[in-house]
């Protein structure tokens, strides 16, 4: 048993090292394209299903690139003048872009459409605004867009703020330590078989049956970003943190249904709402921030939220302060160098961790676990119940959690999204990861 | 009964006359408004005839929506004599202004026994009147529409667009609320399959379509109508000044209205005053709410308004459905375009 510890540990030291040098890449910032001209296209590929179905879509495309489920997420910084030419390559029908939220785009090319210039095969339209207001931003299709949103002509955009890169807007309570991209969109099978055999389709029966975050189903939502097996679909939804940090959450509702986000772990405070500050009056702040702990996201809204988690309130130290760690834990046992020194049911003399909540500092884990015998074993259980501890665990058991991270399901609160065509689970849904401050 | 209306009016005018001169002295008004429950059909934009239920003003056609009802500035109470020509009993509420309800249950010997049928007395069908009054209106935008089976009779087309006003061009107690134009955008949907029952008699527990449950409608409206191209834009008053958008959902389905290419301000919802307004491009319109949005358009020509639920669609029929052109006027253009903001800067719209 002891050797299989030292291998384990082996293990997690080469594995910490990985993950760290990962997570710090993925949380930094959000995957996208650096504008501010942007040369996109539309054209027509295919995305995977969470149930490995392959899906005719319309996406829209960075150049000469495959289309994209959702298009290239633009970045671009505040009143820089933003240039977006589109130009359509291989869609049947005339397409365009609508940016809602900025005010004053100006279209050159192309034709006129219902609500805005747009380009047939062949042709090039060229939308011009100043992005002015920092913020969380939509773009999608303007044309025939019942059918083309639902086909996957939409993306998002992010303006960033003067105030600096780790602020969502120009205001120091929208600062942020990692922030991730959460945007919900469906898509009903049937139009897109219906588009792909040239059949009669009918927007107006719309029935999804696939639910998606960042173009992805659940499973897919938390593997890596740009994973070769998923050339279409390149982002990811794997929010991950730590303790104490603040997590910004940019919500977006891309589809045509009202997807409720919901966060287990603790509520968000929602700063911001279609690219605005939750503010009285200008200059008066984030005065009328509001916590939640699920955010209705409609159709062509937008959300921003910071979300934050110390641990407070478990009623128990998670890092497992003065338990027993040399070996497994077998229970709520103090071990020789636990020490109350005054009786009060915590015991005392050990350091706290950063950012650590005080209150629960040294209390003791308030039950006793069971024998591993006694246990099955999921996948992200590394043999402890503490935040970045870790224990032996059988031959072939858990071991997807080497840092010891707490994991949280994060997902649409109409849990009938949490499938990929009537198989669950999948849908709409993603964990969020604790890990442990571990690298200074 | 059309006698009645404008007497009432002159009442107004004299009231209004009155109030100016002492100044001062409380003074009870009210507005009375003869409506008629009845059924037409109208021609879908692709072709299909659809037989509605709507609300008309006595000797007017009825139509789908209702006429929009304005209480006027400094009336407090409002009246409205229903006449019912349709062959089922109806009634009348506007959520978010309170009355006196009296529900109607089903009676003794009716399978449904007990159960109520409507939230407040009924016109009876075929010719039958009843009165509602309202006291102690208060500004806002409100739907009215029937209490009675709601289910099947607001989908048919019984509802309207009423707004009451603070002070003359000012929505609410708040000077901010003031504006120069205000436009009703009233959002329903109709499932002709239902409709279509409804006519033949088909519809109810022993027909062929047993509830609204299964609610697929086809054809989405904006004041009774869906979008067609080139269809002719909404006068939105003159470029730089305030127009108020009072949007309705009297459908029973989410709706998402964008302002193309603007953010307003929402300063209501459900006829209450927001104490901070809010900036926003969309509003979100759940089923029987209604919100106004204040915008001050920067430059002249059109602004489409268009649904983010993208129900953009005239049956099957593409480029349709719950969108709408305003159309903003340059600064100094013919005197015609003029016209109607000073009239409404005066109070009279
Ligand atoms: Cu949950």
């Amino acid at each position: 048993m002891n050797n299989t510890s030292y291998k384990t540990r082996a293990l997690l030291v080469f594995l910490t090292a990985g993950l760290c040098l990962i997570s710090g890449n993925a949380g930094a910032e959000i995957p996208g394209i650096t504008g501010p001209t942007f040369n996109l296209s539309a054209r027509a590929d295919c995305i995977y299903g969470g149930d490995g179905l392959g899906i005719l879509i319309w996406g829209y495309a960075d150049g000469d690139n495959r289309g994209q489920y959702p298009g290239p997420t633009l970045l671009v910084a505040e009143d820089q003048t933003v240039v977006i030419n589109l130009t359509n390559i291989d869609i049947p029908e005339p397409v365009s872009i609508v940016f809602p939220g900025q005010v004053g785009v100006q279209a050159t090319g192309g034709a006129a459409g219902v609500i805005t210039r747009e380009a047939s095969i062949g042709e090039t339209v060229t939308y011009t605004f100043t992005a002015s207001e920092p913020g969380t931003y939509l773009y999608n299709s303007g044309s025939h867009a019942d059918l083309q949103v639902e086909m996957g002509l939409f993306g998002a955009m992010i303006i960033r703020p003067a105030m600096g890169q780790q602020y969502a807007y120009n205001d120091a309570q929208s600062y942020f330590d990692v922030e991730y991209l959460f945007l919900m969109s469906e898509l009903d099978l049937r139009i897109h078989d219906a588009i792909a055999f040239g059949q009669p389709y009918d927007t107006s029966t719309f029935f999804p049956v696939y639910w998606f975050l960042n173009g992805r189903n659940a499973p897919d939502t938390m593997e890596e970003n740009f994973v070769p097996w998923l050339p279409t679909q390149p982002y990811n939804c794997m929010p991950m943190m730590m303790p104490g940090q603040k997590l910004l959450c940019r919500f977006i509702g891309a589809g045509r249904q009202s997807h409720p986000f919901h966060t287990h772990g603790n509520h968000f405070a929602i700063i911001a709402r279609d690219g605005r500050l939750m503010s009285s009056a200008p200059g008066s702040g984030i005065d009328l921030m509001e916590k939640a702990f699920s955010v209705g996201t409609a159709p062509g809204q937008t959300y921003d939220a910071i979300f934050e988690w110390t641990g407070e309130k478990l009623g128990w130290d998670m890092y497992g302060h003065q338990q027993d760690r040399d070996e497994a834990p077998t229970g709520n046992f103090p071990g020789p160098e636990d020490i109350d020194h005054d009786g009060d049911g915590v015991f005392d003399e050990v350091m706290m961790e950063m950012h650590e909540y005080e209150p629960d500092h040294g209390k003791p884990f308030p039950v006793d676990l069971p024998q591993n015998q006694d246990l099955t074993f999921g996948e992200m259980y590394n043999g402890s119940p503490f935040l970045g501890g870790e224990g032996l665990l059988p031959p072939g058991q858990g071991g997807f959690n080497p840092m010891g991270a707490f994991v949280y399901m994060w997902h649409s609160h109409t849990e009938k999204e949490l499938t990929n065509n009537d198989i669950f689970p999948g849908g709409l849904m993603t964990h969020l990861m604790i890990m442990p401050h571990m690298m200074p | 009964m059309n006698k009645i209306i404008k007497r009432d009016r002159m009442t107004v005018v004299w009231a209004v006359l009155l109030l100016t001169l002492t100044s001062g002295t409380p003074v009870v008004r009210g507005v009375t408004y003869d409506l008629v429950a009845g059924e037409f059909d109208t021609l879908m934009p692709d072709g299909v005839t659809v037989r509605m239920w709507g609300f008309g003003l006595s000797g007017q056609a009825v139509t789908v929506p209702g006429p929009v009802l304005t209480v006027p500035v400094g009336d407090h109470n409002l009246t409205i004599n229903l006449t019912n020509n349709l062959p089922v009993p109806v009634s009348l509420v506007i959520p978010g202004l309170p009355s006196a309800l009296t529900p109607v249950y089903h009676q003794a010997g009716d399978p449904y026994a007990g159960r109520v049928r409507s939230l407040t007395a009924e016109a009876a069908p075929g010719g039958g009147q009843r009165t509602y009054t309202w006291t102690d209106i208060r500004p806002g935008t409100f739907v009215y529409h029937s209490g009675t089976q709601m289910q099947i009779q607001i989908q048919m087309g019984l509802y309207g667009a009423l707004k009451h006003d603070f002070a003359a061009s000012q929505a609410y107690a708040d000077p901010a609320t003031a504006y120069q134009t205000d436009i009703v955008l009233l959002y329903s949907e109709v499932d002709p399959s239902v409709h279509a029952a409804v006519q033949s008699g088909e519809y109810g527990p022993s027909g062929t379509i047993t509830s609204t449950v299964s609610y697929w409608p086809s054809y989405f409206l904006i004041n009774g109508e869906s979008y067609t191209p080139g269809q002719a834009p909404i006068p939105a008053g003159v470029v730089g000044q305030k127009v108020l958008l009072r949007f309705l959902n009297a459908g029973l389905r989410t709706h998402v209205p964008i302002i193309h290419n603007h953010i307003g301000k929402l300063i209501s919802e459900d006829g209450n005053l927001l104490p901070f307004f809010r900036d926003q491009y969309e509003v979100m319109l759940a089923a029987g709410k209604t919100s106004d949005l204040l915008l001050t358009p920067a430059a002249a020509g059109p602004i489409t308004v268009y649904d983010r639920k993208l129900d953009l669609t005239t049956g099957m029929e593409s480029s349709g459905g719950m969108l709408v052109k305003l159309d903003v006027a340059p600064l100094q253009t013919q005197p015609g375009l003029w016209k109607k903001p000073i009239r409404n800067r005066l109070g009279r719209v």
